[in-house]
């Protein structure tokens, strides 16, 4: 048997590694590629610009300057803590590569050093992730030299290192994590004691942890602190350590992920959002419980579409209810910032709003992924899509209680003026446009042609997230005027009854839509009422 | 020293157990057909030998490595029912690239070989994400016979294959018994049954029979009607 070392063996890894680029680059398509960096540049550059008008061009102070110096570094660092937690939660996943089957089965399985074998894509997901944060870094250091002295070069230099650094440290942390095997658990339980410690760091306005000494090199056109040197060399040693440690990789873990995540990108070059979102539970380990949270009694006969879609959210785990409550709040915080005055955000609070609530329609879901046994069930097809729909907005309305309570925390009138009477008419929007995006299907790829795609990627894409912008976006017509003007509730009132006749017309297109099609196909109006 | 060694072998995904405490000994140049019904365990006690999966609990060694160590991937060629092969390479650069990842370099002839006992010498240079599920089992057939092994465990061959390709199947695996290889076999065809040494039935993760193939309750056991 030859050594896992021998040349001839790794000579003949590189050669096969080396054709398939060769093959893949004979298939090759420069107007493609031209194309691609095209849009990918556009996308920067509209996000870029969103963001630079979130952020404002008002200077800061002088005077508190002192106060950026002294807080800053720890509220990078808890970001940069948070990326780590969730490199950690991937890393205990198998994450963050993702091999294909092939190289799973061929080259892992293969005597051959997995080491060496697994070097290649690890420096390349290393080296793409690196530069993903750098330029991440550099867009946020260019936001804030907006607002903050110093040099423009110096901000994105040091925005693109803390950038790359914290990408690669992620990277690096979530290899350790697949090698080492480390459980869901124990990564989870990491992940919240790097947040608690960087939180300590915001709270005390101390700089102790390594991502608060990371933090402090973002800052370094303000001042220069050489100790923030030990954060950027803890980040640079954890990605070495990754390299090293990932070739402890579990080929269980692999081989899942690679075979999901290859779906996964299939799903989002289609375009289809909820299968990227199944997928991703499905790469979670986000199963169906076992034993539901609450057993649900057995005198609800009349209603079993009703039944069924709680007996499906009561499996839900814990991270899938944790993460509901949290796309929750944070579609409050993003409505908080849009009161203040930050209007943008209010697209924000709808595109959060739209994912919770595909999350929520599950049971419509999955009655539109399995036609047959939809239609072995002796209703229309539109009615049984719409009784799917009562459960979710029951469900969105109470996680929109739990945000007027987080609101009342800090405004308890603002919360029962204006969030209240909101809680409603947004998890009917937000229902209402899940409804569009899960009952419409993903586009036809064979159906983009050239004069028609602006249309069908509009009303796949951007329609259902609009509509579900309209329930947050009743209260900028209610938050206070630029003269210091009180804020009038009642503003929301007849825009609100507005909103319902939208959620009312959706819901009948979901209701009548084959009867509809039938009709615009020839089968005359009578179709519709089918 | 045998070629399979498994004692105490237990998989268990959360409280669901794949595989009970699984004791057994494969000695080399035996040809083993392992039977059940589905999600009796086949699968997976063949992942493990494969190192595809680890063990919750116990040990398997192959030629007296550990299943997935350096020493039993190279002793351990693996077919399993669905064939997984790179998208962007013909077939005989499959061949050549898995050959060598083993370390034959003179693997010209057996390729060859494999390719014209399959009736896949025409479609040498074709992209094998282009063929047909058939084709592409026969694909990942001859990658597994390719390379040298001492145990080759071959989950469920015949599925896919059409009767030729069937034929060419059952000649192979004979072949690589009478070569010296230990052959275990994962399938539910009655006719191959007959032909082996040993037979294991396993239900719910359990081995309920180990002994001669040729005998009367076998095709009970292989459509899983009885477990005594």
């Amino acid at each position: 048997m030859r050594s896992p070392t021998d040349t001839g063996l790794r000579e003949a890894l590189s050669d096969l590694r080396t054709q398939r680029r060769r093959n893949r680059l004979s298939e090759w398509n420069f107007i493609d590629a031209l194309y691609k960096a095209y849009v990918g540049a556009l996308v920067l550059g509209v996000v870029v610009t969103a963001l630079s008008g979130m952020t404002g061009d008002q200077r800061i102070l002088d005077s508190e300057i002192d106060d950026v110096l002294r807080r800053g570094p720890g509220l990078v660092g808890m970001f940069v803590a948070f990326g780590l937690a969730v490199a950690l939660r991937s890393g205990a996943r198998g994450g963050p590569l993702a091999l294909e089957a092939a190289d799973v089965r061929h080259v892992l399985m293969a005597p051959v050093d997995r080491a060496f074998a697994l070097r290649g894509p690890a420096v390349k997901q290393l080296r793409f992730l690196s530069f993903t944060g750098a330029v991440a870094g550099a867009v946020a250091g260019l936001l804030a030299y907006r607002r903050l002295p110093g040099s423009p070069v110096a901000w994105v230099a040091a925005g693109a290192a803390v950038g790359g650094l914290a990408a690669a440290g992620g990277v690096g942390a979530a290899m350790l994590a697949a090698g080492r095997r480390l459980g869901r658990g124990a990564a989870s339980a990491l992940g919240v004691v790097l947040l608690a410690w960087a939180g300590a760091d915001v709270a005390l306005g101390w700089t102790t942890s390594p991502m608060a000494l990371l933090g402090g090199l973002a800052l370094w056109p303000l001042e220069v602190e050489p100790l923030d040197l030990v954060g950027a060399l803890s980040f640079a040693a954890l990605a070495v350590a990754g390299l090293v440690g990932v070739r402890g990789l579990s080929l269980e873990a692999a081989e899942r992920r690679g075979r999901l995540v290859g779906h996964l990108r299939f799903a989002a070059t289609l375009q289809d959002i909820r299968t990227v979102m199944l997928l991703r539970r499905q790469l979670a380990f986000e199963q169906p419980r076992a034993t539901p949270w609450v057993r649900m009694g057995r005198r609800h006969g009349r209603f079993p579409i009703w039944r069924r879609d709680w007996q499906g959210i009561a499996r839900w785990p814990i991270t899938r209810a944790l993460r509901m409550v949290g796309l929750g709040l944070a579609a409050v915080a993003a409505c908080a910032g849009a009161w203040q005055g930050t209007t943008p955000l209010i697209f924000l609070a709808g595109a959060v709003v739209h994912l919770a609530a595909l999350d929520a329609t599950e049971g419509l879901s999955q009655e539109v992924d399995h036609p047959d046994r939809r239609d072995a069930v002796p209703m229309a097809r539109g009615a049984l899509h719409l009784r799917h729909l009562a459960a979710p907005v029951v469900l969105l309305a109470t996680v929109g209680m739990v945000g007027v309570a987080a609101v009342a925390l800090f405004s308890p009138e603002t919360a029962l003026r204006v969030g209240l009477p909101l809680v409603v008419p947004v998890a009917l929007a937000a229902v209402a446009s899940a409804a569009i995006t899960t009952v419409r299907q993903p586009p036809n790829p064979e159906r983009l042609i050239m004069d028609q795609t602006g249309l069908m990627m509009f009303q796949h894409q951007a329609l259902p997230p609009l509509v579900a912008t309209a329930g947050p976006a009743l209260l900028l017509l209610a938050r206070p005027g630029s003269d210091g003007s009180a804020g009038e509730p009642l503003a929301m009132a007849f825009p609100g009854v507005g909103l319902l006749l939208l959620v009312a017309l959706v819901l009948g297109w979901v209701r009548h839509r084959e009867g509809i099609a039938e009709a615009k196909a020839g089968a005359g109006l009578s179709a519709v009422g089918r | 020293m045998p070629a399979l060694r498994s004692d105490e072998l237990t998989k268990v995904y959360g409280d669901l157990t794949a595989l009970e405490p699984l004791t057994l000994t494969v000695p080399p140049g035996e040809l083993v057909v392992l039977v059940g019904h589905n999600g009796s365990g086949k699968s997976t006690l063949l992942n493990i030998v494969a190192g595809l999966l680890e063990p919750s609990a116990g040990v398997v060694e192959i030629d007296g490595h550990p299943a997935g160590s350096l020493g039993a991937r190279a002793a351990t060629s693996y077919l399993p029912d669905n064939p997984v092969l790179y998208d962007d390479l013909s077939l005989v650069e499959h061949l050549e690239y898995v050959a060598r990842l083993h370390g034959v370099d003179d693997w010209h002839e057996r390729a060859e070989e494999l390719l014209e006992r399959f009736g896949l010498a025409e479609r040498a240079d074709d992209l094998p994400s282009r063929f047909s599920r058939g084709l592409k089992q026969k694909a990942a057939i001859a990658l597994g016979l390719i390379r040298p092994f001492s145990l080759l465990i071959v989950d469920e061959p015949f599925v896919g294959l059409d009767p030729p390709g069937r034929s060419v199947m059952v000649d192979l695996l004979e072949e690589a018994h009478q070569e010296g290889a230990a052959v275990i076999v994962a399938t539910h065809q009655m006719e191959f049954v007959q032909r082996t040494q040993r037979c294991i039935a396993l239900r719910d993760g359990g081995v309920v029979y180990d002994g001669p193939a040729a005998g009367a309750s076998v095709d009970r056991l292989v459509t899983g009607d009885s477990g005594s």
